[in-house]
């Protein structure tokens, strides 16, 4: 076959040669039913000769050394949520299953492949909200599953009184209430600078935060160790209204515990939301 | 009379949620609590007082004492 010579515009009185008709004439799509035929016919194909091929319904164009897909081809997508992908050819990835995530694979043919998500180093392990009694208490939160949490206490009501808030640790549903827990707070007063220190020692539970007579409360700290047969201590801060501070206390114990109580000292009813995380080992 | 104080426990696992009084365990030990908090506030308490007649007898200021064991 000719290659082509792009674009003639033919005068009156011309003669079309061969050279012509094979370079201009020629040139346009070719309709094959198969690139087997389309090879048969055309055993010398040039660079821009292009071609369409019935059974596969693509456009192909020689690049000078091979055919050469430009369009038309049949989408290999077969089902909702596929995506199409490419390997050697265009090519069919099918859809993961729920809550998977898509991720390079070099080992996958189209390069990607769907797999489940990391859990990640921060784990929502529960979140709720608490309100209308004294105190509150979160079960079966603590597991083997992690080693330490974190904890979120956004309180919006504490009751109307100034008061401590204090931590105690439980087991199976059940408060752990051994004079083994030690901590406290260390508050700075906003409005003065001035200290103020509450303190618990070989106690039944611990101090860790503070209600004043309005507004909201807050807490947030790291249980470290409660359900591991270790030591186990909180570690964090606090703040209400008046004042805030680092706070920490600790159990002096191995018991392992799977729940956590916060208790407002004065026994009014507390209100407000509370998140407990993992952190992954 | 006052009312009794009310707990509530959450499941973590299941969801599930129960508010209630306190029972005469819990109770129990929130009044050995609340006496043990009473006995410590009076005890800082009665320090505080000891230290502000310490400090009237030796004609100084807490800041001074501070200064003098710094």
């Amino acid at each position: 076959m000719a290659a082509g010579q792009g674009f003639k515009t033919f005068a009156t009185g011309d003669v079309l040669t061969a050279a012509d008709t094979n370079g201009y004439l020629m040139q346009g799509v070719w309709v094959f039913a198969s690139a087997t035929a389309r090879d048969a016919a055309v055993t010398s194909p040039q660079e821009g000769n292009t071609c369409y091929l019935k059974d596969t319904d693509q456009i192909l164009v020689y690049s000078g050394s091979a055919w050469v897909v430009k369009s038309g081809g049949a989408s290999p997508l077969t089902t909702k949520g596929d995506l199409y992908g490419y390997s050697t050819t265009d090519a069919r990835i099918a859809v993961g299953t729920n809550g998977q995530v898509l991720t390079a694979d070099s080992t996958a043919a189209t390069g990607v492949a769907w797999a489940t998500a990391s859990a990640g180093s921060l784990t929502k392990i529960t979140s709720g909200t608490f309100t209308g009694a004294s105190s509150f208490s979160v079960d079966s939160a603590f597991s083997s599953t992690y080693a330490n949490y974190k904890m979120i206490v956004v309180g919006t009501s504490g009751g109307g009184a100034a008061s401590s808030i204090q931590i105690r640790f439980r087991t199976g549903g059940t408060d752990n209430t051994t004079t083994n827990y030690s901590g406290g707070r260390n508050s700075t007063i906003f409005s003065t600078g001035g200290t103020e220190i509450d303190t618990s020692s070989n106690d039944s539970k611990f101090t860790f935060g503070r209600t004043d007579s309005s507004g909201g409360w807050w807490m947030q700290f790291d249980v470290l160790n409660p359900f591991v047969s270790q030591l186990t201590s909180a570690i964090g801060g606090h703040s209400d209204i008046t004042r805030g501070g680092d706070s920490a206390g600790r159990f002096n114990g191995t018991t392992s515990f799977d729940g956590i109580k916060i208790l407002n000292q004065a026994g009014n009813n507390i209100a407000g939301s509370y998140y407990i995380y993992g952190y992954g080992n | 009379m006052a009312n009794t104080p009310k707990v509530l426990i959450i499941n973590a696992v299941t969801g599930e949620q129960e508010l209630r009084d306190m029972n005469v365990e819990e109770l129990a030990q929130w009044q050995v609590d609340k006496d043990s908090d009473a006995a410590k506030e009076a005890k800082a308490a009665t320090e505080a007082i000891a230290k502000a007649a310490l400090l009237a007898k030796l004609g100084i200021t807490e800041d001074e004492a501070k200064l003098l064991l710094a």
